[in-house]
């Protein structure tokens, strides 16, 4: 396996990928996905983002916060 | 390195042991169809093979969860009648470029010169109408309750930029209503509802309350590994058992009851609901789809360009209709591995990978075409 979003559609939010919060910066912060791989993703709808932190992303936007998920 | 998300879900032994118990718990004698909304979920199902450990009176019925399939091809005509001015950019996710109108795709109309880009955010749009002043970028901005947001807070940040080279032709459509025409469908039947992860990660489990009230059917929005449907099936079987119908949340480790406030918030904000919405396959369906606010006309894709509005019935020998609402499977209608291909889709649900004829098609026909 390696990442959820293999061969589905993007589109859809299906495919939304959990990632650890590595650096915060205003509503745009740096997150790392399980394999190590860096993105910028904006996380104007997840409050009070905190390093280390697991988010859900999609297309480069957080969604989700607070999950019962660890990488 | 074991991961909670992922591994803990595919654990064949957990697996095992849910199928066991789905069987121990059925009705013999009933037949039970239980339809999974999400194109996802579809995908899941016929990747992980999971109807073949369930017992044989349990059928699982893909619905309209896709929202590339569900595109009628007078929208696709109507984006690339856009892409076709000299002076616009026309941006789009990777899944679209490949959705055919009666003149070719995006893929192919980029092949014949015009600037169509893709695009993995909606934001990178955005940015390329920064970097591009003097001409015209327009997002073909597609997805249920996931991706609307991530829309309508790209045009919230182009407001807030005055950005005058930017706008959005929005074919965001919703879920509940497009179930809703499902349980309304005199020639459908369905005993229960598979509900979408990610979309009521947003919305949240609270808005599916109608369906287990006023159609006295149990939901239960589910994650997408095995485990999650298998587990999410076993509730549905449960409830159906116990004579409850309710709505529950087997993967309440992302879907909060009531969704992501400040994402309905910018939803609200920047879009309203159509009066009415074309859906490929399952015809008008009232209220199913969003548009831009009055306030945002200056960025609304369909103002500017001065859409007409194409309307363009889908081949009738194609019996995508029919197979979204569960009366056939996709390997019952004549088109299917013969003119309708992923290659080359006639019907809607071949068009995406996530669409029930091409999840089919994928997992199924050409493994079974390969063992013969």
């Amino acid at each position: 396996v390696k990442t959820l979003a293999d061969n589905d559609c993007s589109t859809c939010g299906d495919v939304a990928v959990p990632v650890r919060v590595i650096e915060v910066h205003g509503n745009e912060d740096v997150v790392e996905e399980r394999l190590g791989i860096c993105a910028t993703a904006v996380t104007h709808f997840v409050p009070d983002v905190k390093v280390n932190e697991i988010l859900l992303v999609h297309m480069g936007v957080a969604f989700g916060q607070k999950l019962g998920v660890r990488l | 390195m074991m991961m909670k998300y992922v591994d803990e879900f595919r654990d064949p032994e957990l697996i095992r042991k849910t199928s066991e118990e789905i069987h121990r718990l059925v009705d013999p004698n009933y037949h039970y169809r239980f339809m999974e909304v999400c194109g996802g979920h579809t995908f899941s199902i016929f990747r992980f093979g999971l109807q073949n450990l369930l017992p044989e009176n349990i059928e699982l019925v893909h619905g309209p969860g896709c929202p590339v399939c569900v595109l009628p091809m007078g929208r696709m005509d109507d984006g690339l009648s856009i892409a076709r001015h000299p002076d616009v950019i026309f941006t789009a996710f990777g899944d679209v470029m490949r959705v055919p109108g009666q003149e070719g795709t995006p893929l192919e109309l980029r092949a014949r010169g015009f600037d169509i880009r893709m695009i993995y955010s909606p934001l990178d749009a955005l940015k390329i109408a920064i970097d591009h002043p003097e001409q015209q970028v327009v997002l073909f901005a597609i997805g249920f309750e996931t991706t609307a947001p991530s829309t309508a807070l790209t045009l919230i940040r182009a407001r807030d930029l005055n950005l005058s080279n930017f706008s959005v032709f929005s074919n965001h459509v919703l879920i509940l209503p497009a179930i809703r025409a499902i349980l309304d469908s005199p020639d459908m039947h369905i005993d229960g509802l598979i509900g979408p992860g990610h979309v009521s990660a947003v919305i949240g489990a609270r808005p599916y309350e109608f369906i287990a009230k006023n159609y006295g059917k149990p939901v239960v929005i589910s994650g997408f590994e095995p485990l999650d449907l298998l587990q999410s099936i076993l509730m549905l079987v449960k409830q159906m058992r116990e004579g409850r119908s309710e709505v529950e949340n087997q993967y309440n480790r992302v879907v909060p009851w009531e969704g992501n406030i400040p994402a309905l918030r910018a939803m609200n904000e920047v879009f309203e609901v159509r009066p009415f919405f074309e859906w490929r396959g399952l015809g008008i369906i009232s209220e199913s789809a969003l548009k831009l606010r009055p306030e945002f006309a200056q960025w609304d894709a369909e103002v500017r360009f001065q859409v007409k509005g194409v309307s363009i019935a889908d081949p009738k020998a194609t019996k995508c209709g029919d197979v979204l609402k569960g009366v056939l499977k996709p390997h019952q209608c004549k088109f299917f591995g013969k003119e309708c291909t992923p290659e080359h889709p006639v019907g809607a649900l071949m068009v995406s990978s996530e669409g029930a004829c091409a999840a089919y098609y994928h997992h199924v026909y050409l493994r079974q075409a390969v063992s013969e």
